[in-house]
């Protein structure tokens, strides 16, 4: 794939896809309710520090080292604003969550020497909104506010695409 | 070859008495066996005999060592000119023998022996594949060994992919230093390769890039000859890499117009790639027709991204580069300090090659510099090194070092010697057949006048020398005398060509004589136009005797249109690409002899000197350039993976002819619990604005997979 691509490159990640662009290289980001880790610390790490008083995600226990969610909470958390059959099919259709990707440590944080821009959504019960804020503050991002759910990548494509076009501007 | 151990053959004995004689080879008292007397008799006589004659004496040796296996099997090989299994066999089992014992350069070099001298293809395929594998080991890195093992292990596993073998061949080129084996790896591999090739093809254009390379390396018209060969199997066009490599470092003096101009657009284009393997080869292109300052700025991120652990290697190449231009530009300082980063990189990985042109570049400011000992070391090392292994580019470096140091020192006798030693004896390919051979060919006329330069402190004075202009106007040639007369002699030599010029560059410090200290104030002072005095730091240098003057290069004329000339210049005289280096002393010299016109210009006004010094001496010496750093934006990292060494990152970082574009390639990376397809609404409407969005399939299983899943890596790992 890197081959086929032309630089430069704007990575776009959500959610943990915000861990792996950190880690990927050094593009300019854009993390969509995302992790941004920094050197040394994993999604996991992260979630420690979140809020123990707030709506939690409803993570079931790791079966076999993957994670899944429940699938009867996943409408409410991960994509409130979908339609319940598309939340009902990305409940039914999702991906196990391997417990090494949570623990993986970064070794360099791309923000640390990139822009970035943040897509704050301020309904998101996968990641706190505080914590969105804090991660955001930390990377220095250009933030931008939306209401929505964690899927707000699904749900408000347009919003999203409008940030991912403010970072590919900002690179021209 | 050796001869050490020959005395057991009868034959031998016979015809060593006028060997011994004559001084070519004697009894060692330290090993008590008959050798040559140097190394470097060795390498000739070896370059002095015919094919026949090698393959005779090996067979002989093959005969002497029956009591030791490994090298008979050696000899053997070497002397067969047919294929033949059963040699095959052996040199296979020698290979295995010499890995054990832990000469892995040798067990390469036996290995393609091997794999040359096989009858059956696949099990040629199996061998090749083999020997790259060895290949990567011997050069890679020490971090990424064990991995490279297990990888080319696999690689080996399967038929033998000419990606494999392109890694080995840059390994053991870059490495070892070992052109040999990587030019007979790769032609083996590319005849293997059925059918025309395709430009789109990354591994065959891998194999003729680094083909190319080598070629250039070895400086031998042979090499240059298998290569226009394979080169001709490539359907058109050629990717613009390989097509502006192939038409100017092979040839730079006989560049087409159009060949140029590609040149330049993609030395333009470099701004907005990333890609350290394309920024260093364009740059490297154009180092023979002056354009590495145009080339600064990406040359520069790709060393910032090496020393952020991305692209060593290419870091290496790049610092190299920036030496080379900083040498033309005066800009010596700056030169130190990139190769001793440089060379300290080589040390550590074991880039041995590829510390060639940093030691090269440093001996030659340690000799105007007046560190004649480094200098020396250096040109000795050099030619050690390079005259077993046959690079014939490198035994001219070490001439031109050498050339250097005894012009500095006067001492022309020698000087002229190691011209001609660099020209000659070194360069089997003087005359570059049409078509782009890239013989060696170091500066003949090399006459900078030059007396010892100084230490730190040292003041600067910088009159490049065309020989003859540089003698009558320091009116040194009116002093008679054999220096003087010697240097007419040159001088006339050299005049039927103005091409032939000299370096720049005229340092003068107090030297030991009264006679060069008398030489050397009249240099500098008798018709003060010849030679100006420049102050490089804050203060004016009095033309005097006994000031401390080194060259710094920096000169200072705004004669910018010389400097353009260069390509037409070096079009026309039809030569090598040293040749074309020597355009670029020429032109530097061309300014430098037009001082005069600066010395009126800028005399006696001290402070506007002063302040015009900067502007001009860059403007001059071509690096007024824009160095602006562009937005670190563009910057990618090719990231040193953890445990992952050069075979991967080479293949990693491939270039290939990529479609400049500002709009960046939009990626987009999905998170936990989801797969890529959620992105569909954000895909669609950004590809409606023209966007290209790629959409990463990520496993999510651990963030090492994320990282191979993510643009970086996925096509290896998959």
């Amino acid at each position: 794939m890197l081959d086929s691509i032309d630089e430069p490159v704007v990575l776009v990640g959500h959610y943990y896809g915000g861990a792996v662009i950190t880690e990927a290289g050094t593009h300019d980001e854009v993390y969509i309710t995302a992790f941004a880790p920094d050197q040394g610390e994993s999604v996991q790490s992260l979630i420690s520090t979140f809020p123990a008083d707030g709506p939690q995600p409803p993570i079931l226990p790791p079966r076999n080292g993957y994670l899944f969610l429940d699938r009867a909470k996943f409408h409410e958390a991960f994509a409130a604003d979908l339609t319940s059959d598309d939340a009902a099919f990305l409940a039914d259709a999702q991906v196990p969550w391997g417990l090494d990707a949570l623990g993986g440590t970064i070794s360099r944080a791309a923000w640390r020497v990139k822009p970035s821009w943040y897509l704050h959504v301020s309904d998101d019960r996968m990641i706190p909104p505080a914590a969105q804020v804090s991660m955001a503050e930390r990377t220095g991002a250009t933030v931008v506010n939306t209401a929505g759910s964690h899927a707000i990548y699904v749900s408000q494509p347009k919003t999203v695409a409008d940030l991912i076009r403010t970072a590919a501007a900002a690179i021209s | 070859m050796t001869l050490e151990n020959c005395i057991p053959a009868p034959q031998a004995r016979v015809n060593l008495p006028p060997a011994e004689r004559a001084g070519i080879v004697g009894l060692s008292p330290r090993s008590g066996r008959m050798e040559f007397r140097h190394p470097l008799i060795r390498a000739a006589v070896f370059e002095l005999s015919t094919s026949d004659e090698r393959h005779r004496a090996h067979a002989l040796l093959a005969k002497a060592f029956d009591t030791d296996p490994r090298r008979r099997v050696w000899h053997l090989g070497q002397s067969a000119d047919t294929p033949d299994e059963d040699v095959a066999m052996l040199l296979e089992a020698v290979s295995g023998q010499l890995l054990e014992s832990g000469n892995s350069t040798r067990a390469t070099a036996a290995l393609v022996r091997a794999a040359e001298l096989t009858p059956a293809p696949e099990d040629r395929a199996r061998r090749i594949a083999r020997a790259a594998y060895l290949g990567s080991l011997v050069t890679g890195d020490l971090h990424g060994s064990t991995r490279l093992l297990l990888e080319a292990q696999l690689a080996s596993s399967d038929a033998p992919t000419l990606a494999t073998v392109t890694a080995a061949a840059h390994q053991l080129l870059n490495g070892e230093g070992d052109a040999s084996s990587a030019q007979r790896l790769l032609i083996t591999a590319l005849d293997a390769t059925e059918g025309p090739l395709d430009p789109a093809d990354v591994p065959a254009m891998e194999a003729l890039q680094t083909l190319v390379f080598v070629d250039f390396y070895a400086g031998r018209a042979d090499f240059w000859a298998d290569t226009r060969a394979q080169l001709a199997k490539v359907v058109a066009p050629l990717p613009d890499t390989l097509a502006v490599f192939n038409s100017v470092l092979a040839d730079p003096a006989r560049a087409e117009p159009d060949a140029v101009l590609e040149l330049n657009r993609a030395i333009d284009g470099l701004r907005f790639t990333s890609d350290p393997v394309r920024i260093t080869r364009i740059a490297a292109a154009g180092a023979h027709l002056d354009r590495i300052r145009f080339a600064r700025e990406p040359l520069t991120r790709v060393v910032a991204d090496g020393r952020r652990g991305g692209a060593v290697a290419k870091e290496i190449e790049a610092l190299f580069l920036l030496a080379n231009d900083d040498y033309f530009a005066g800009e010596w300082d700056d030169l130190e300090a990139a190769t001793d980063e440089g060379l300290t990189l080589c040390d550590e990985l074991g880039y041995l090659l590829t510390a060639a042109p940093g030691r090269y570049l440093r001996a030659l400011v340690d000799s105007a510099r007046g560190r004649s000992a480094a200098a020396d070391r250096a040109a000795e090392q050099l030619l050690l090194w390079a005259a077993p292994r046959r690079l014939y580019t490198l035994a001219a470096y070490a001439s031109h070092i050498r050339c250097m140091e005894a012009l500095g020192k006067e001492q022309f006798e020698l000087g002229v010697p190691a011209c001609c030693l660099g020209q000659s004896r070194w360069n089997p390919a003087t005359v570059p057949a049409p078509g782009g051979v890239a013989g060696v060919r170091p500066r003949r006329g090399s006459l900078a006048v030059r007396s010892r330069g100084g230490g730190q402190r040292a003041r600067a004075c910088c009159a490049g020398v065309r020989a003859r202009r540089a003698l009558t106007a320091t009116g040194t040639a009116d002093r008679g005398g054999r220096s003087s007369h010697r240097h007419r002699e040159l001088a006339r030599t050299v005049r039927p060509s103005p091409r032939h010029t000299g370096e720049r560059a005229v340092g003068v410090r107090p030297g030991s004589g009264e006679s060069r200290l008398r030489r050397a104030a009249q240099a500098r002072a008798r018709p003060r136009r010849g030679v100006h005095p420049v102050d490089v730091g804050d203060h004016r240098v009095p033309a005097a005797p006994g000031d401390s003057l080194a060259g710094t290069g920096r000169s200072r004329t705004p004669r910018g249109g010389r400097r353009r000339t260069g390509v037409s210049r070096a079009h026309a005289t039809g030569s090598s690409r040293r040749r074309s280096r020597r355009h670029r002393a020429d032109q530097q010299a061309d300014r430098n002899t037009a001082l005069p016109v600066a010395a009126d210009r800028l005399d006696p006004p001290i402070p506007r000197v002063h302040q015009a010094r900067h502007h001009l001496a860059r403007r001059v010496a071509g690096c007024d350039r824009p160095r602006q750093v562009r937005p670190a934006s563009l910057t990618y990292v090719v990231r040193r993976m953890p445990g992952r060494g050069t075979l991967d990152t080479f293949a990693r970082a491939h270039p290939r002819a990529r479609e400049q574009t500002m709009s960046p390639t939009i990626v987009l990376v999905h998170g936990g619990f989801v797969d890529g397809s959620g992105w569909r609404g954000v895909y669609d409407v950004l590809r409606a604005d023209g966007f290209d969005v790629r959409v990463v399939q990520n496993p999510t299983k651990s963030l090492a997979d994320g990282r191979c899943d993510s643009p970086r890596c996925a096509r290896l790992d998959r």
